[in-house]
């Protein structure tokens, strides 16, 4: 490899870019999707527009399972019956975001965190993000509960749950 | 498998509807770079072997045979022939094939005035002005049936 | 099983946008790699091609597309996925159809052309998420790997500076590099400086999308023996995918990845991997990455991969090399080709011919492994000399 003095291939630096010193295509597609949520996720929908969070239990293993499968992936076996779960957890672990998905910045930003659910088997969580509190103030380990969207707003999303906030002693 | 009890009644199975809008920008390549310039200069160029001898169109960085850089950029005379055709909107698209040129052009034929088309006339590329041309296909107005075939 | 050879090797520049197609990118790798090997595409049986999410080309048949660029055409030819982990299993995919007998010369390939994508190639990753529990939050891929990195901080105790110390070892790494996007000489305080993107991970902690391809030729040990007198053996290859119920699992420890290894050590006899493993091109897209593989492969025990760092262990010319080639931090990071870049490195480590990069004792065996999709892919090579 060292015998070859460079290697192939032709760099376009950001100003050839912009300015489309070379031949250039733009195209853009817009995919649509209704995504069928499934049995278990439309009965967890279906309960967080009701205020409350479900999971699923396995009764070989006895986990309990958040976010809710109809099988268990572990003994791939049907799951077993619902177990509504508290809308309390503790934080597993958190991040403050400063971008969008497109990498463009935040104006505000955004505390991200996976939330392990109280009730469900040890490690069980999900992300969400959290609000009423200083990125400075988030540890973790720290206790959570859900602030809920009032119940005419709820439309049986995981947007249902608006944000998780340090639970008060 | 059974249903989780509780979502037999389907009326309770959701869907969720959303979106992935994508856009991008593409780069023509090392060889579709040069063909847009040919193009440009109201040229269509194609690649040439040297170690099999063909030529291709569009050309090719590389030849596809022998997996060898491409020797050459060749002119292609813009004289060709119709090697099959379809009519949609009014308008008659054909796959154009050229002699001694792998490959060919998907391009607009102008129908003749008198007579139909055919697969096997002979047509002949119509380039727009210069100051028209943007480095792309649309360089190529149309193709255009050579009198006396 | 057959003995499995690597007798080639090329890549590309990496680079943030390349006027070369996919295609094009491709072909110049493979060719480089077949000139190496002194080979004709007539005779390659057999041809195996990586390739991230289609969504960046957006071409959703990405393998075909790229078909004869990979000199594939008319051909037994296969493109395999296990998102980022696919670079290191594309030769895996290769590895089978040697050792089975199969195919004696095999070509393999990894492409990545990310530019096209606007405003920003970091947006295809959307895709990958969950559409109804996830995407609805806003997620993007930093997300997760910065979350990542925050439970590995917490649970040894790691700081933002020895995370750092990978960040400035393989960018001084990759400045050796011919094909390097990002090489550079910058200290622990630039990194901590550097913009915020997902705290805990800033601008200078990330690997940068790329433009790219990288090939190699795999062949059976006769047609090793004839064409090389410098063949380099794959003796234990290893692959693992765990839950995409990721908030589920252990983020601090990649449970999967010392599965992956695991498999591979035992294939290549190796019980004391800190010991018999000479060098390592771990997958880095990010520098505490670098940290977490060293330990899921058991080259440090739990947690103790920073101070290794710290020590001076991982660099070029200490007891464990570490990404001598500068890794994804620094020559760049497209996708399935960034793997096979670690593949081709080891490659021309034990070859001797790593140039500036040669790591300074003498090596006999190495490992290549990448990881992904959603932190859930291991995947392993070993090869020796
Ligand atoms: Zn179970
Ligand atoms: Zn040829």
């Amino acid at each position: 490899m060292e015998s070859k003095k460079t290697l192939p291939g032709t760099p376009i630096t950001g100003a050839e870019w912009e300015n489309e010193v070379y031949s250039f295509r733009k195209h853009s597609v817009q995919l649509r999707y209704a995504w069928d949520a499934g049995s278990a996720v439309s009965g967890f929908l279906e309960g967080l527009k009701e205020g409350r969070i479900l999971g699923r239990r396995c009764n070989r293993c006895m986990r309990v399972l958040v976010p809710p499968r109809a099988f268990c992936e572990r003994c791939f076996r049907s799951t077993d019956e619902w177990v509504e779960v508290k809308d309390t957890g503790k934080i597993n672990t958190y991040s403050v975001s400063y971008v969008n998905n497109d990498a463009s910045r935040r104006d505000k930003p955004l505390i991200v965190a996976v939330i392990e659910i109280d009730g469900a088997s040890p490690g069980m969580g999900f992300l969400h993000v959290l609000g009423e509190v200083e990125p400075s103030k988030v540890h973790v380990d720290m206790k959570v509960k859900a602030v809920w969207k009032p119940r005419d707003e709820r439309v049986g999303a995981i947007t249902d749950i608006k944000y998780f906030k340090p639970l008060e002693v | 498998m059974s249903l989780p009890d509780g979502l037999r009644n389907t009326s309770q199975a959701k869907n969720w509807v959303d979106s992935l809008p994508l856009s991008y920008k593409y780069s023509a390549g090392v060889s579709g770079q040069r063909f847009a310039e040919g193009l440009k200069q109201g040229k269509i160029l194609g690649s040439k072997c040297s170690k099999c001898g063909e030529t291709f169109l569009p050309p090719s960085l590389y030849c596809p045979n022998c997996f060898v850089y491409s020797s050459e950029y060749v002119e292609i005379p813009p004289y060709g022939e119709i090697y099959s055709f379809a009519e949609a909107d009014g308008k008659a698209i054909a796959l154009i094939r050229f002699q001694g040129v792998t490959g060919g052009l998907i391009h607009v034929v102008k129908r003749p005035s008198a007579g139909k088309l055919k697969i096997g006339l002979r047509v002949s590329a119509v380039f727009r002005p210069a100051e028209q041309r943007k480095g792309d296909l649309t360089d190529i107005e149309f193709f255009e049936i050579r009198p006396h075939t | 099983m057959r003995r499995v050879a690597v007798v080639g090797a090329g890549m590309t520049l990496f680079r943030h946008r390349m006027l070369e197609t996919g295609k094009e990118m491709a072909f110049e790798a493979s060719r480089m790699a077949l000139d190496q090997a002194g080979l004709d595409i007539k005779d390659v049986d057999s041809v195996v091609l990586g390739s991230a999410p289609d969504a960046f080309d957006g071409v959703h048949m990405k393998g075909e597309y790229l078909l004869d660029g990979a000199g594939g055409t008319r051909k037994p030819y296969t493109r395999v996925f296990v998102g980022g982990g696919t670079g290191v299993f594309v030769p895996i995919a290769a590895w089978w159809q040697v050792a089975s007998g199969v195919a004696d010369i095999v070509l393999v390939v990894g492409e990545e052309k990310m530019s096209p994508l606007l405003p920003h190639p970091q947006y295809a990753f959307w895709s990958i998420f969950d559409p109804i529990l996830e995407r609805p939050l806003g997620v993007t891929l930093l997300w997760i790997f910065s979350l990542e990195m925050r439970r590995y901080m917490h649970v040894y105790n790691v700081s933002e500076e020895d995370i750092a110390l990978v960040a400035v070892k393989n960018k001084r790494n990759a400045l050796d590099h011919p094909a390097a996007q990002l090489a550079a000489n910058i200290t622990v305080d630039d990194v901590l400086k550097s913009e915020p993107i997902c705290w805990p991970v800033k601008r200078l902690d990330v690997s940068p999308t790329s433009d790219g391809a990288a090939a190699v030729v795999l062949a059976s040990e006769d047609v090793a023996r004839r064409i090389t007198d410098d063949p380099v053996w794959i003796t234990g290859v290893g692959w693992n995918v765990d839950s995409t119920y990721w908030t589920n699992r252990d983020l601090c420890y990649p449970e999967y990845l010392e599965k992956a290894a695991n498999m591979a050590y035992r294939m290549a006899h190796i019980s004391d991997p800190k010991k018999e493993i000479d060098f390592a091109e771990v997958y880095d897209p990010f520098d505490y990455k670098e940290l977490h593989h060293m330990e899921g492969l058991q080259l440090a025990r739990r947690g103790e991969a920073p101070k290794l760092t710290r020590e001076g262990v991982t660099q070029r010319d200490g007891d464990l090399p570490i990404n001598p080639s500068g890794g994804l931090l620094g020559v760049g990071n497209p996708i399935a080709a960034a793997g096979m870049m670690k593949i081709a490195e080891v490659f021309w480590q034990l070859r001797g011919e790593a140039g500036k990069r040669q790591v300074k004792k003498p090596v006999r065996r190495g490992l290549a492994q990448a990881w992904g999709d959603l932190m859930q892919v291991g995947t392993v090579v070993i090869m020796e000399r």
